[in-house]
């Protein structure tokens, strides 16, 4: 077993504004984690840092990647490396047609690779198959990236973009937000297909019941910029059930008798 | 005769007639009179007063000559397929060898048509502003163009391609005539394309003339595709009937300095005119799109849609002008200008400019300047997709809002095959 993410001591600031503050995260092969934490903790921060997103500034710590530094990648060559980030807020683009788009990507990726482009009628296939997985509108993919989907759609979309890239790590965040029972289970679905001893996941969620279809090995509680505590699926379900101050208040105490 | 510079010509002496058509002679004696009283527009025309000539004047052009252009030449420039009707010029002139013609429609060169007919009606009254110095030019020299009249009710199915092509240091005068009789129906695909190579432009001064009749309509696609050094200084004016309609897109994705005019009057009820445009400017290219709708009658419909992308040092000028005449009541006209600025060397003026005189009329207008959507680019560079590629897919997307007002699905698809192969080849880092 060897790691697919490390991250050690991870400090990172947006505008100023330092947000991670010493954070350290391990993912091995064939894990999938959970990250769960208060709103404005830091959750999407930590995403968008390991995608690399312009103006997120990392000022101290690392980023590993299957043993290789991430952070001199750019953005599109982590991507090409096997890094997707599902986005809690998916972007609309007007005008790109979005099987155009997952195509050009994926065309991007395998280039990167080293492998010729694939054609339209080999991609239309692929895309067949994943869709089927996913249980997404076919006429979806004849419209601009996201534009006028749904909140529900968008997200089924991202996943469906995963289900095709097949990234090494994949990163959800809230990908569970705003969906319907049905929505649930198809995006479980899709990630659930991906699981496999090569892969890794970070799936970031404030709901439980998300992980009762995902099951993760560890669950992670991020605040105010690092990981406070760490556990199995049964954290998840004491953070559902008695909130994050319920945490405090078990550090209170634990500060106290010391 | 050798190059003159392009200032030399107001004052060159025209070439002896050929034919020898009194109203014609008369028509260039006095289009060069008012030439040389008023020169071409000056640096004070508020028309042109982001179109310096500056740099034009001195260049030096030649006329045009028999040039010989071969098939392989001509379609490597222009998608066409076998048996596409085609109406080819090269420097002005008309090539019956390249050109595809049907036969059931009264369809020529002007050259051929000027001696089958008096067309005076068509070129006058000359037009009479004093920087209307083009078209003087024009009116005095122009030697061929496209001809085409269609008769009440013909519908030609087939869309007929008009293909301008430029080689050399050349300066031509393309002058078109379309008349469209009452019901009739025509679609064209324009092209303004070059085999000068990158050392070379001429300047192209066309002149169209097109009359829409009673429920007539037209649809039109004009690409432009000019070489990196050519120049086109281009007018068009539309007149519609009572119930016509005209769609007109144009893609601007090529030469180096372009001028356009595009004049409609709407003469008759319930007509319908639309001008769109895409517009890509990069390098040191200049494009000025001057557009002037005028509702002169009740009820007619008034659409534009332009986009502009500035890049490296180019400039897009855009001025909409719409006047609606008194008494127009019903008028209904929008306009639309969306513009990216993409380097802080490059410029984009827009400017709508509204005159309306009637009191019951629809008149909206936007003009909106920005750049490329970080956001996206940085959704598109997520999933593996470089910057250069996506900034071309971003700017691709900014222009499908105009191909998507394409009625026409074949002509939807050139335009839009024609951008794909134009981002496709671009450089950009
Ligand atoms: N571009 C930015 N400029 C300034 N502050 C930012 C920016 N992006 C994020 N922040 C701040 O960083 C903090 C962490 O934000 P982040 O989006 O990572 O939180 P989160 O844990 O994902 O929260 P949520 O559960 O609500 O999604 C917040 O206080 C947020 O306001
Ligand atoms: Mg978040």
């Amino acid at each position: 077993m060897s790691a697919i993410l490390e991250i050690k001591d991870l400090y990172a600031s947006v505008e100023g504004t330092e947000i991670l503050k010493g954070l350290n995260l391990t993912l091995n092969t064939g894990e999938i984690h959970a990250i769960m934490g208060p709103n404005g903790a830091g959750k999407s921060t930590l995403g968008n840092v390991i995608a690399g997103r312009d103006g997120y500034t990392v000022t101290a710590g690392e980023v590993l990647f299957k043993g290789k530094d991430l952070l001199q990648l750019d953005t599109e060559e982590r991507a090409c490396e096997g890094v997707f980030l599902a986005f809690q807020y998916p972007v609309e683009i007007p005008g790109v047609n979005n099987t155009y788009f997952l195509r050009a990507a994926l065309n991007a990726q395998r280039a990167y690779r080293g492998e010729a482009p694939m054609d339209a009628a080999a991609f239309l296939r692929l895309v067949r198959e994943k869709l089927k997985i996913l249980d997404l509108k076919d006429d979806l993919l004849k419209r601009a990236v996201n534009v006028g989907f749904s909140g529900g759609e968008k997200k089924r979309n991202e996943i469906f973009q995963m289900a095709v890239l097949e990234p090494t790590l994949a990163i959800l965040d809230e990908t569970d937000s705003g969906l319907d029972i049905d929505a649930l289970r198809a995006v479980a679905a899709g990630v659930n297909a991906l699981r496999d001893a090569g892969r890794a996941m970070l799936v970031i969620t404030h709901y439980q019941r998300l992980l009762d279809y995902i099951v993760p090995d560890v669950v992670h509680v991020l605040a105010d910029g690092k990981i406070v505590r760490s556990g199995g699926a049964e954290l998840a379900l004491q953070l559902e059930e008695k909130g994050y101050t319920w945490l405090q208040q078990e550090d209170q105490q634990v500060l106290e008798s010391s | 005769m050798a190059a003159l510079a392009l200032a030399e010509y107001v004052n060159a002496e025209l070439a002896a007639e050929t034919q020898s058509l009194s109203w014609l002679h008369d028509l260039r004696t006095q289009a060069q009179q008012s030439l040389q009283a008023h020169g071409l527009p000056a640096e004070g025309s508020e028309n042109w007063r982001y179109s310096s000539l500056r740099s034009l004047l001195r260049k030096p052009l030649s006329v045009s000559t028999d040039v010989i252009v071969d098939e392989q030449q001509l379609l490597s420039l222009v998608a066409l397929e076998k048996n596409d009707f085609r109406m080819v010029f090269v420097n002005g002139l008309y090539q019956a060898q390249l050109s595809l013609v049907p036969v059931d429609i009264q369809i020529s060169s002007l050259a051929t048509e000027l001696k089958q007919q008096n067309l005076s009606a068509y070129f006058t009254p000359l037009p009479e502003a004093v920087d209307a110095g083009f078209s003087w030019l024009n009116a005095s020299r122009f030697e061929d163009g496209l001809y085409i009249k269609l008769e009440d009710n013909q519908v030609v199915e087939q869309t007929i391609h008009l293909i301008q092509l430029s080689v050399g240091d050349v300066l031509s005068h393309g002058r078109h005539i379309i008349d469209l009789g009452a019901d009739s129906s025509l679609s064209l695909n324009e092209h303004f394309v070059d085999l000068s190579g990158v050392a070379a432009g001429g300047l192209l001064n066309t002149q169209m003339h097109i009359l829409v009749g009673k429920n007539a309509r037209m649809d039109w696609t004009r690409t432009q595709a000019l070489g990196s050094k050519s120049m086109l200084v281009d007018r068009v004016d539309c007149q519609l009937s009572k119930g016509a309609q005209l769609h007109c897109t144009h893609l601007d994705v090529g030469g180096l300095w372009i001028r356009h005019d595009f004049n409609v009057e709407l003469q008759g009820e319930h007509g319908f005119i639309q001008v769109d445009g895409v517009v890509l400017v990069r390098g040191r290219q200049h494009t000025d799109f001057h557009t002037r709708i005028d509702h002169q009658v009740e009820n007619c419909t008034s659409r534009e849609n332009f986009k502009c992308i500035a890049d490296g040092r180019g400039r897009g000028v855009y001025n909409g002008k719409i006047l609606v005449q008194p008494g127009a009541d019903g008028s209904d006209s929008a306009q639309k200008s969306a513009n990216l600025l993409l380097s802080p060397h490059a410029e984009i003026d827009t400017k709508p400019d509204l005159e309306i005189l009637a009191d019951d009329v629809i008149a909206s207008h936007g003009a909106t300047v920005g750049q490329l959507d970080e956001d996206a680019l940085y959704y598109l560079r997520t999933r593996g997709i470089d910057v250069p590629l996506g900034r071309k897919m971003l700017m691709r997307a900014f222009c499908q809002e105009v191909i998507d007002r394409v009625k026409a699905p074949v002509a939807r698809e050139q335009l839009a095959g024609k951008l794909d192969q134009v981002f496709t080849q671009m450089e950009i880092t």
